[in-house]
């Protein structure tokens, strides 16, 4: 048995609901990446640019296969300053990426004397409220009108 | 589980050891003007050899977690890397978050 409302012309009425959801989370993206660079600089140790909070970078927008809207902050490219040798020949200057390096500060190396520094957790809950409050405004601004 | 278990660092000799970093704090419900009570993030790290079947021991801790009242948000788990130089070793790690009195 199948049941189902069939509407027409509802969609006249409505707005692309691609083109809001993307622009909300484009609205929202910079503020991910301005708190998750503000809270990677805490627990960059040395003075100066860091390399690791310059490369985080706000993703294209895009639709999910769920129909959901995802921006993300990332960081991109390599290190330039760090290099690593395979732990069995000792040979060769592997790249480090900055990724790899944000993971390093994320979970720590404590065999290694190298705590953890949570900085996810703490990006996510700053910038949460902010994003939302963005996300509304679009949301208003492009059905409500 | 009779595994070492320290907060943030471990300098010790055995292969499979469990390390906590107290990660965040925050107000859950306020009162009088004051916090009653806060919500705390807890990040749980359980180290294991590479080639160790881990499985067991993720659930035990996870129980033991769950039965002094700490709520476990997430688990991932991980082989180590090359470049850290600690690819002989498996990272369990447990987001748990704990509700109670500020005191």
């Amino acid at each position: 048995m199948n049941l189902s409302f069939e509407f027409e012309g509802l969609s006249d009425l409505l707005p692309d609901f691609d083109e809001v959801g993307l622009a909300m989370v484009e609205e929202a993206g910079p503020v991910l990446v301005e708190q998750m660079k503000e809270k990677v600089q805490r627990v960059v140790k040395h003075e100066g640019d860091s390399e690791l909070v310059n490369s985080v970078t706000m993703s294209k927008p895009r639709k999910g296969k769920y129909d959901d809207y995802i921006v993300s902050a990332y960081f991109k490219g390599e290190s330039k300053t760090k290099t690593y040798r395979h732990s069995k020949t000792k040979r060769g200057h592997y790249k480090v990426s900055n990724a790899l390096k944000a993971i390093w500060k994320e979970y720590g190396i404590p065999s290694r004397d190298i705590p953890a520094q949570p900085f996810l957790e703490q990006t996510l809950k700053a910038a949460e409220t902010e994003a939302l409050d963005k996300m509304q405004k679009v949301f208003d601004d492009k059905v409500t009108t | 589980m009779g595994y070492p278990c320290r907060q943030d660092l471990y300098d010790g000799k055995s292969d499979k050891f469990i390390v906590y970093t107290y990660e965040d704090e925050r107000a859950a419900y306020y009162a009088d003007n004051d916090e009653e009570e806060i919500t705390v993030t807890f990040m749980v790290q359980l180290i294991t050899p590479q080639k160790y079947d881990y499985f067991a021991d993720k659930v035990r801790l996870k129980a033991a977690l769950k039965s002094e009242g700490f709520t476990v948000v997430n688990i991932q788990s991980w082989l180590d890397d090359e470049a850290a130089g600690t690819e002989k070793a498996r990272r369990t790690i447990f987001s748990c978050e704990y509700t109670g009195a500020d005191n």
